[in-house]
């Protein structure tokens, strides 16, 4: 046997003693051998939490005095590392629906079978053996979006998947588990879906479905999320080569200005590494180098000055003008530089900065 | 006693700066010309700014880019210089937090 110290440990809550009981046995063989602690009512499981740290909460949903969901919003808020599972005898889909919205990792319906106990066995030992991950949506942590939308296609929901990255928002509109819709910024149907599985960290909260959303996808889920991967992969090989897309205007943008430039209003785009004063990538620009050099000593001459008055870190320079606008930040080592159309209003531009900062975070 | 000193707070002449908020013109050559900034706002950096401003817009007009306003954004002031006939009025305008 493990030592104790390696040993997960797993917070069983139920009103029910004999479900405790059989449960306790149960997960205790598990391979991993959790230390399972019972508690029959919120109050005591949250008193159990205060004193020690777990790294999962089994709980039921309908309790006297404190029911389930309450004890997780109390929890999600407290201990937003500790992994929870919902079991419960409730198949209502709303409560399935705010459970997730909440951030459970797993919601699953009491198991009656030998097979639903193996396979419920099989996602607690799968939750308890995952060390902490930076990567992973909130709500299913370290799953991929990609297993949540399997999630949601298998169960067969209708409803709006809506998924935070930041400043980023998006919607994946699900009907009778096929994915109909999807939009996010400015684009809408497969686009907008494979943006977002691009997208390696985040946030999702199930709501309600839209009954009169126009379906603008037609492929399976399957297919779009082959599709999907096959089309990241393509990025990522792009992304690992050289990166040198020294492009004059029209060339087809590479590495990071791929998903840049698709945004409306972008008219030019560069990248510049801040150290060596290179221009790594650019789209849009018959001369990059005298833009890059612009760029460069525009961000240094600024950053100096603020250092200087103790203004702090320059956050960004944008230019405005009447044939474009221009946006200037420094992101680590690199200097990224953004051409906008003249059209866009001033809140546009800063908005759009941002956007395009937070995809090149994640 | 001594135990005591530990805990007093250790007295500092140091005065925290205010951002001055305020704006200020400059010519094509960035001297000078009018300002509403405190007589606390060093002279030496109005200039200093002003420089910096007309030479942004110089250096953009010659990497094929005709600004005519700039805002520099940190992260407890905004700068915005409107291009006037080769000079410029800057604004210096501190952040308010928690509005």
């Amino acid at each position: 046997m493990p030592e104790d110290v390696l040993r997960p440990k797993v917070l069983l809550l139920d009103d029910d003693a004999e479900v405790l009981d059989l449960y306790k046995e149960i997960l205790e063989r598990l391979p991993s051998q959790p230390m399972i602690q019972t508690a029959s009512s919120g109050a005591r499981a949250l008193a159990l939490m205060d004193s020690e740290t777990f790294n999962l909460l089994i709980s039921d949903l309908n309790m006297p005095k404190m029911d389930g969901l309450q004890v997780i919003s109390i929890v999600r808020r407290k201990y937003p590392g500790i992994r929870v599972v919902v079991m419960t005898a409730v198949g209502d889909s709303q409560f399935r629906n705010r459970a997730y919205a909440m951030g459970v990792d797993l919601y699953v319906e009491k198991p009656c079978t030998s097979q639903e106990i193996n396979q419920f066995l099989d996602c607690i030992e799968s939750l308890v053996e995952q060390k902490d991950e930076k990567v992973g949506f909130r709500g299913i942590q370290s799953k991929s979006l990609t297993d949540i939308l399997q999630l949601e296609s298998l169960s067969q929901s209708s409803s709006i998947l809506k998924i935070t990255n930041g400043s980023l928002i998006g919607r994946i509109f699900f009907l009778n588990g096929q994915v109909i819709d999807a939009d996010h910024d400015e684009l809408t149907g497969e686009e907008a879906f494979q943006e977002m599985l691009s997208w390696n960290t985040g946030s999702f909260e199930v709501l309600p479905p839209d009954s009169t959303r126009e379906r603008t996808i037609h492929v399976p889920v399957d297919t779009l999320l082959l599709e999907c991967a096959h089309l990241i992969d393509e990025g990522q090989a792009e992304n690992a080569g050289e990166v040198t897309g020294q492009g004059a205007s029209g060339e087809s943008p590479e590495g990071h200005l791929t998903g840049i430039v698709k945004m409306k209003g972008i008219e030019f785009a560069l990248i510049g590494d801040n150290q060596s004063g290179e221009t790594k990538e650019s789209w849009g620009l018959e001369n990059p180098e005298a833009m890059n050099q612009w760029a460069r000593e525009t961000l240094k001459s600024f950053s100096e000055f603020g250092d200087k008055m103790e203004f702090g870190v320059v956050n960004q320079v944008v230019g405005y003008g009447e044939q474009r606008h221009v946006g200037l930040k420094v992101h680590s080592d690199v200097d990224i530089c953004i051409g906008f159309h003249r059209n866009l209003t001033k809140d546009d531009v800063s908005s759009k900065i941002q956007t395009i900062i937070s995809k090149w975070g994640s | 006693m001594g135990i005591l000193n530990l805990f007093r707070r250790k007295s500092s002449k140091n005065e925290l700066k205010s951002i001055p908020s305020g704006s200020f013109t400059v010519d094509r050559n960035g001297d000078f010309l009018v300002s509403t900034l405190s007589q606390k706002f060093s002279p030496e950096l109005n200039h200093e700014l002003g420089n910096l401003v007309v030479k942004t817009f110089r250096s953009a007009r010659n990497a094929d880019l005709s600004l005519n306003e700039l805002k520099i954004v940190f992260p407890g002031v905004d700068i915005t210089a409107k291009e006037m006939r080769g000079g410029a009025i800057i604004f210096i305008k501190p952040k308010k937090f928690g509005n």
